[in-house]
């Protein structure tokens, strides 16, 4: 997206794509059952090559997609990540979103400031560095503070030995090698003990844990990969494929818990191309449950993706990764090429007469991508804004086909269901209404933050935070959980020994959603957090309808002047009605979301609203609470 | 019939066909569900949300505008809840909005103003400051943007993806700042862009042409033609203190469905209106009193000397009369008659052809459900460009469409595009028809002849400027044959551009085939012609309503009433017949073409130097 104007096209050398970016181009444009799909990966090469998009190359890509310019504008100037500027040959973005932000996030930004000698925002004068805070999440809240240095990872950047060290390797025009960088060979240590719920329980899926590097495709086989696939295509029809998932009540883990199996039925059996798509835009806050599947476990969502197309009739499927997920995107090419090499994708997999091509798709930058029919209009190189309902993606989804989108997670649960049966599934965990392996991400201010797999219902918040968590960080006490990442009602500290299964956090009023915890500790001041929760669905919003686009904007400000010290007492009031005038009116859920954690926090905190308009608070840049 | 819905809004029994949308449901029993985003000639998207309405049995409000009726479904839009929606919306979308309304073009006539009226003026609670976007932002040479007013409802971008399809204009950006806009540095750039400028609900996209000219209130309206080409699109001339100052789509689903194109929306008015906007080279020269040459200046005159000076200028030599074929029927009429018989020895006839050499058969209209198109250099797109649109509706819906010829404005939608330059047509056409009747061809054409396979209604279109030669009418001819086109389910010909050519030909037959300047003329009386005939060293009579040339040959000028001046008949290239009215006042000495033919054929009848 652009920033201000300060680009001098007039006086500005044009700039010509190489004949090895044009044919990488053409390459894209073939690739796909429509052109138009490649217009975001076009984009994303020739950024690469020139650093930015200026609009004479945003005119070459358009051409060669075969789109308009203004077509291709529209997308350079949706996504985050594409540039309209030139910026530093070190981009540096450090993530101060919740809980980033209170985990020493802002802390980081200040630091950088300080080593590198510019101002966030700004550019140091040899153009070898610009600095950037976000408000987008970047899956890595386990690992907070963190930042991205271009495309790679640094994370874990807590002590001042490690700011230090990644100041200098900015410096040095280097992208860090320290611990925490894109091959994070760490992961919470010590292990937690087995104790709770996962005293006699053996993870289904991150059963790597805590390996953070890529499963092989020998590995996978050997642990028994693959059979599934080969039962399915073997021994099984597409609808019994699909009754198994169904019987085993396996609900979608991106967030609305629908049945997968049901969703899989309802596509109609016409001929004609039918889709699936699995999300792995995971860019909600707190999540990154997803990427680990995907840097580790990487065949078992091959395999799920497999049987799954098997199922709805599929032969050509998509894996939607969100733009920042780079060392995820390679590591499932490479692990789609693996499987294609061995005749587990492609022509006639495993011999049969099943063919299937999976397309691993990166995104750029937007967290409505998640949202699935804004998916779709990615996918389709189209803005990514979502789509009225109906008609539904099963009857018209994906080129206006019928399409199944689900959730990484929730497909990765396939292989096992079909191998052992829907009521081995069912019986995984105490509730066979909300059964099998769940995957919590746990962020925030605990000792021991990170994925950690559980049968569904079988531990409540508190459990999962003291013996998966460790406990709270430096012995605090909790002021809230957010159990859907910022998109649910915070639970406040007296609700945590709900249940975490669907049922169980919607009777402590809230969601389980994305099942992504995020702890917050008893100084953590609620406007600020409120505020920068807000701040990233006026962000993320992707301004198709009124009350979202305008309606979180104007809650934003106000909650800003709150923060400032500048709120009058009708404010909080304001602030609710406002809220309604959004949720309930808005095309998608986001402009729903985007009003959780301004009512939720104002129910559960109102007095500290109160205190922070009434305590005369100045400005500052303290996450603690200071009034 | 089986498939109506029953349902209930507001308490009223509605029954409708099925797939009926909920807006739509509602009209039918005089209920208006306030609407921003919605346009019926545009996919629903839901993005105003202005017309949330509350269904039982449903726990969200619905947007009426893309919610189907549903058999049973029982709709409230005037209950607390959905005015609540419907309120919020408002407010919502004013949070931001400029409170322009006493300078906007718009004002009067503007669906938020009324809205806010209606609901009973929702005052903004915001506190914060305004967003502050770009206002008066020229997107183009005729249009302008207001990036404040624009209340983001996508009517201009869909129109331009969904109706064109060339995606002239996007949203940008998005959030809060999604603003509407083009790639940096280009300007908006369609055939088709001032629809958009209808279209908009608010004063957000304007004319430059237009802009600050007048208040809608004070405005005339006079239903007219478009006299920009042949396709005969119906408009409305918008009039104020005796000026036209704009020109708007007045729907007819058999002709343009609802669309003008640019050429006809800005560039068919009279010079007086468009010279006043077309900066300082445009000058108004429009000629508005009858003139004649006294001692070798041209000096003002009365009708009544002007025109007899004329006609005895015809008389007194090898003279000619050159009829522009966009005169009305009516004045073809006296043309052919009166005054073919006043001027014996004149050669009388149109300076361009009107009678097409491959004649049009088939509507219009046909056009949008043909299974298969074939373009022989006509290109629609850029010479009749709301038939491209026409086009574009068989297109969307799956016909292929193959285009012979050097340029090619639908090639977005073309399944193949055999570009050729004029020279290779003719081969080009004759390889198609060959690879059609199942004849070797070049790999080009077979590969398109494939494409065409199929049956149900087709179309082939010509390009008139090429339909001249014989080998490319019999290339022609073989393909509508193997397309198996005919006229009552689809359409062939080479259509004429000019406004009244087929008119022309049906009212003055015997003057249609003239070649009016074959005899060296010496003296030439060009009668509405785009440019007038000047013979070098010869004599000239200009009857126009543009400028007058400069040159010492022109002797006589009468001023001629612009066809929206006009009132009469004109006959579009499907051959409908429709209806001019006189808009605007023109001074008196500015007849219309059949008064002004009529008056030419009397003074001929009065001996030279006589009176009448
Ligand atoms: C704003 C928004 C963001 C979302 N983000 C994600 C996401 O990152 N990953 C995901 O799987 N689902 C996300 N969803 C839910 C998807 O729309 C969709 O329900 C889900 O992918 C279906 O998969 P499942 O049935 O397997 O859960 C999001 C929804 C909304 C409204
Ligand atoms: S609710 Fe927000 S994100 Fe969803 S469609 Fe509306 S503007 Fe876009
Ligand atoms: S410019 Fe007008 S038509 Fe276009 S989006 Fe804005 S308000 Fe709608
Ligand atoms: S297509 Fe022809 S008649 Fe229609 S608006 Fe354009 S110029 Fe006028
Ligand atoms: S990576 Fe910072 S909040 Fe998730
Ligand atoms: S008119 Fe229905 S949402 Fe805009």
């Amino acid at each position: 997206m652009s920033g201000a104007h300060t680009v001098d096209h007039a006086n500005r050398q044009k700039v010509t794509l190489s004949a090895a970016c044009r044919s990488a181009i053409q390459a894209e444009v073939a690739k796909y059952p429509k052109p138009r799909t490649a217009l975001l990966p076009s984009l994303k090469l020739a950024q690469k090559e020139v650093g930015w998009l200026p609009p004479e190359v945003v005119a070459q890509v358009a051409d060669l997609v075969g789109v308009s310019h203004a077509q291709a504008q529209e997308l350079t100037t949706f996504y985050s990540m594409l540039h309209t500027e030139p910026h530093g040959r070190l981009h540096v973005e450090v993530c101060t979103q919740v809980p980033c932000g209170f985990m020493g996030g802002d802390r980081l930004v200040q630091q950088l400031e300080q080593g590198l000698g510019i101002a966030e925002g700004q550019t140091t004068p040899d153009g070898g560095v610009s600095l950037h805070k976000t408000v987008e999440c970047m899956g890595a809240c386990h690992r907070a503070p963190m930042c991205r240095v271009g495309d790679h990872y640094v994370e874990s950047v807590r002590e001042p030995a490690d700011v230090q060290a990644l100041c200098a390797s900015l410096k040095a025009g280097k992208v860090p090698a320290t611990a925490g960088t894109r091959n994070h060979d760490f992961h919470p240590a010590p292990a937690p003990a087995k104790v709770g719920a996962s005293a006699n329980y053996t993870p289904i899926l991150l059963r790597h844990q805590p390996r953070t590097t890529q499963v092989s495709l020998a590995e996978y086989r050997a642990g028994g990969g693959y059979q599934a696939l080969e039962k399915a295509l073997r021994s099984m029809t597409p609808d019994a494929v699909t009754n198994v998932v169904k019987d085993a009540n396996l609900r979608g883990r991106g967030g609305a818990a629908f049945s997968a199996g049901m969703k899989w039925s309802f596509v109609p059996k016409v001929p004609g191309p039918k889709y699936l798509v699995v999300n792995a835009d995971e860019s909600e806050p707190g999540t990154f449950k997803d990427r680990e599947l995907m840097e580790v476990e990487s065949h078992m969502l091959v395999e799920g993706m497999a049987i799954a197309s098997f199922a709805i009739g599929c032969n050509e499927a998509f894996l939607y990764l969100r733009g920042e997920y780079v060392e995820a995107g390679e590591r499932m090419r490479a692990a789609v090429a693996e499987a294609k090499a061995a005749g587990l994708l492609g022509k006639g997999v495993l011999g049969t007469n099943f063919d299937l091509e999976i397309h691993v798709f990166l995104g750029a930058g937007a967290y409505i991508c998640g949202e699935e029919t804004a998916l779709l209009e990615s996918l389709e190189g189209r803005r990514p804004m979502p789509r009225s309902r109906p008609p539904f993606p099963a009857v018209a989804g994906l080129y206006q086909r019928p399409t199944v989108v689900n959730n990484v997670e929730t497909i990765v649960n396939v292989p096992h269901i079909v191998q052992n049966g829907a009521d081995w599934y069912k019986a995984i965990g105490p509730n066979p209404k909300s059964a099998g392996p769940k995957i919590y991400c746990l962020s925030g201010a605990v000792n021991r933050p990170g994925n950690y797999e559980l049968p569904l219902g079988a531990t409540t918040f508190r459990e999962l935070i003291e013996n998966q968590g460790g406990g709270v960080r430096g012995g605090r006490k909790i002021k809230g959980v957010l159990p859907a990442g910022i998109s649910a009602p915070i639970v406040p500290a007296d609700k945590l020994d709900a249940k975490l299964d669907y049922e169980g956090v919607q009777a402590a009023g809230s969601m389980l959603g994305s099942a992504s915890l995020i702890v917050i500790p008893d100084d953590v001041d609620i406007v600020r957090a409120a505020t920068r929760m807000v701040e990233f669905f006026r962000h993320e919003s992707c301004g198709k309808c009124t009350p979202c686009r305008e309606g979180v904007a104007w809650l934003h400000k106000v909650l800003q002047r709150i923060e400032g010290g500048q709120g009058k007492t009708e404010d909080i009031d304001f602030l609710l009605s406002l809220s309604d005038r959004i949720a309930g009116k808005v095309l998608c859920a986001l402009g729903d979301f985007a009003t959780s954690p301004v009512k939720a926090t104002i129910a559960h905190f109102r007095s500290e609203f109160i205190a922070a308009i009434t305590g005369g608070r100045g400005a500052s840049d303290d996450w603690s609470k200071r009034s | 019939m089986s498939d109506l819905v029953e349902l209930t809004i507001d308490g009223k029994k509605v029954s409708v066909p099925k797939g009926t949308l909920l807006v739509e449901a509602a009209k039918t029993v005089g209920i208006e569900i306030p609407v921003f985003c919605y346009h019926e000639k545009l996919k629903p998207v839901g993005a105003c949300r202005m017309c949330l309405v509350e269904i039982e049995k449903m726990p969200r409000l619905q947007t009426a505008c893309t919610t189907p009726v549903g058999p049973g479904m029982v709709v409230n839009t005037k209950t607390k809840g959905a005015v609540d929606g419907q309120q919020s919306v408002l407010e919502l979308l004013l949070a931001n909005h400029p409170l322009d309304c006493p300078i906007c073009d718009k004002g009067g006539e503007c669906p938020l103003q009324d809205n806010s009226f209606k609901s009973g003026g929702t005052t903004s609670r915001l506190a914060e400051p305004k967003r502050a976007k770009e206002k008066a932002l020229p997107l183009s040479d005729t249009i302008v943007l207001d990036r404040e007013r624009c209340i983001l409802c996508y009517r201009c971008t869909r129109f331009q993806e969904e109706i064109p399809g060339d995606s002239a204009i996007v949203p940008l950006e998005r959030g809060g700042e999604s603003v509407i806009g083009t790639l940096t540095g280009e300007s908006f750039d369609s055939p088709f862009s001032g629809n958009t400028v209808e279209l908009c609900p608010v004063g957000a996209l304007t004319s430059r042409q237009y802009r600050f000219r007048s208040r809608p209130w004070d405005l005339q309206h006079v239903p007219s033609v478009c006299s920009g080409c042949s396709v005969g699109c119906n408009v409305r001339l918008d009039v104020r203190d005796a000026t036209i100052l704009r020109v708007l789509a007045r729907e007819n689903k058999a002709i343009d469905d609802g669309w003008l194109c640019d050429t006809g929306r800005y560039q068919s008015l009279p010079p007086a209106i468009t010279a006043a906007h077309a900066g300082p080279e445009g000058k108004n020269r429009r000629v508005r009193s009858p003139m004649v040459r006294v001692n070798g200046t041209l000096q003002k005159a009365t009708f009544a000397d002007a025109i007899a000076r004329a006609a005895a200028l015809l008389r007194s030599g090898k003279s000619a009369i050159a009829l522009s074929a966009r005169l009305t029927d009516e004045a073809c009429q006296v043309a052919g008659a009166a005054l073919r018989g006043a001027f014996p020895n004149t050669a009388i006839g149109f300076i361009e052809p009107v009678v097409s050499p491959w004649p049009v058969q088939g509507r219009i209209q046909n056009l949008a459900k043909v299974k298969r198109i074939v373009d022989l250099g006509c290109d629609p797109w850029h010479t009749l460009p709301i038939l491209a649109l026409w086009l574009r509706k068989a297109t969307t819906a799956g016909a292929p469409l193959v285009v012979v010829g050097p340029d090619n404005g639908l090639w977005r939608d073309s399944k193949h595009w055999l570009k050729v330059g004029n020279d290779g047509l003719v081969a080009a056409a004759e390889a198609l028809a060959a690879a059609l009747a199942g004849k070797p061809a070049t790999p080009e054409a077979t590969a398109a002849a494939a494409a065409l396979k199929g049956d149900g209604p087709a179309a082939v279109l010509l390009g008139a400027p090429f339909a001249g030669n014989a080998r490319l009418r019999a290339a022609a001819d073989a393909i509508a044959q193997a397309l198996g086109v005919t006229a009552e389910t689809g359409f062939r010909g080479a259509p004429l551009r000019a406004f009244n050519a087929r008119g022309a030909a049906n009212h003055a037959p015997e003057l249609a085939r003239t070649d009016v300047l074959a005899g060296s003329p010496q003296v030439v009386c060009s009668i509405g012609c785009d440019a007038p005939v000047v013979v070098p060293g010869g004599k000239a009579i200009v009857v126009t309503s543009g400028a007058v040339p400069d040159s010492a040959e022109v002797e006589v000028v009468l001023p001629l009433a612009h066809p929206y001046e006009t009132t009469g008949h004109v006959t579009n290239l499907d051959g409908q017949r429709q209806a001019l009215q006189a808009a605007g006042q023109r001074p008196a000495d500015v007849r219309m073409d059949h008064e002004l033919l009529q008056a030419l054929a009397n003074a001929a009848a009065v001996p030279a130097g006589g009176r009448a």
